[in-house]
């Protein structure tokens, strides 16, 4: 009797743990949820969702967003044709950031890899590698969906209408090369 | 009947099981995924493809997008050097040396107030934050920076706290160098000790 209640307590332990590493592993989605839902992401892909001005005390959607930075966010799905991505760079920091569809940061560039102040990224899927590549750099998504996020650094401020000018260039398009 | 009302008690009990595990695991895993230098915690790569599912879990509440090494990396402090919350009712100086590990100087750092919601603080002035090129620097090289509701008549630094609420600060500093990374729980950072208002 006793253990027949000691083997059942196991069981639910353990069915709890397991439940518990599933809730864990896929808390990202919720806030991926959240995310998508205030800045329209889920609505938009490949495409160019948001260029913001540095955040302020309004900014929601994202938690802890840097007041230092303009971002701006492509979200992507490369599961059957690449995406273009071009892009003008500042001579301050700039970034551009991949993350997979949980949230893994699985490729970063800054303005210091980036030739001639001039971005052309083609970003393909496992499956969608582009078959013709001419001055650019490709980027193989782990998934067919994520995010691009790129970062421009405003320092003290006083280049910022040149930051939003070089922000207006950012461009994720798909590549139609077959 | 009987069966279907015992299976859902047993999934109930799952779900409780479960949710006693997070509940307990957070300030653990907390501790694990987070490297302390002092006042302040960092994860050492957190944006990072190999991190563990407890490290992605903690960093999706803090901030879904985060870089990994070596773009950059994040300070996070809730406390004073007395170990004490930061308060909104209370005021702070934080002060501090350019930060660097050896003779490498960082590209770029900012220091950022952030409310118990983890958003920047309502301020008529704008200002939420500080970076290594905006920062009035003392005479001496150092920095100070008033956090408090109010600014200070000594202190040309000044971020808005929360009022009667816990805030916390951000430490962003991007590409620090190797260096850096390898000694996190031991660069100096600034500190941040409570004054008289």
């Amino acid at each position: 009797m006793i253990k027949g209640y000691f083997k059942k307590s196991l069981i639910l332990v353990i069915l709890g743990f397991v439940l518990h590493l599933f809730f864990i592993n896929y808390f990202h989605v919720g806030m991926l949820w959240v995310f998508d839902r205030a800045t329209g992401a889920n609505e938009s892909v490949n495409t160019v969702l948001l260029r913001t001005d540095t955040a302020n005390s309004d900014t929601r959607g994202l938690k802890r967003p840097s007041s230092d930075i303009m971002y701006s966010i492509c979200t992507y799905d490369v599961k059957y044709k690449p995406l273009i991505i071009t892009s003008s760079i500042p001579d301050s920091y700039w970034s551009i950031s991949f993350y997979s569809d949980n949230t893994d940061n699985f490729v970063t560039l800054n303005d210091h890899d980036i030739e001639n102040n001039y971005l052309k990224i083609y970003l393909a899927g496992v499956n969608s590698e582009p078959k013709k590549v001419s001055n650019g750099t490709v980027v193989v998504s782990p998934t067919d969906t994520g995010y691009a996020l790129v970062r421009m650094f405003v320092g003290n401020g006083e280049d910022l209408q040149n930051l939003k000018d070089i922000q207006e260039t950012l461009n994720c398009i798909e590549y139609n090369d077959s | 009947m009987l069966i279907i009302r015992k299976y859902i008690i047993y999934t109930l009990i799952i779900i409780v099981i479960a949710a006693i595990f997070t509940y307990v695991s957070i300030p653990i895993y907390k501790n694990i995924v987070t490297v302390r230098n002092d006042i302040w915690t960092s994860i050492p790569s957190a944006g990072d493809p190999k991190r563990s599912i407890y490290t992605r879990a903690y960093v999706s509440t803090h901030g879904l997008f985060a870089l990994s090494k070596p773009e950059s990396v994040y300070f996070s402090s809730e406390i004073d050097i007395e170990e004490a919350a930061l308060d909104g009712s209370s005021c702070y100086v934080l002060s501090g040396t350019e930060i660097q590990s050896a003779s490498i100087i960082p590209r770029w750092w900012s220091l950022t107030v952030y409310n118990n919601d983890g958003y920047l603080v309502e301020s008529t002035e704008k200002q939420y934050s500080y970076n290594s090129e905006n920062i009035i620097y003392n005479s001496n090289g150092e920095f100070e920076i008033y956090l408090a509701g109010k600014p200070s008549n000594n202190i040309s630094n000044w971020l808005k706290t929360p009022s009667e609420e816990l805030f916390s600060v951000i430490l962003r500093v991007y590409q620090p160098g190797e260096e850096f990374f390898s000694n996190l729980s031991r660069v100096d950072l600034p500190i941040i000790k409570k004054v008289s208002c």
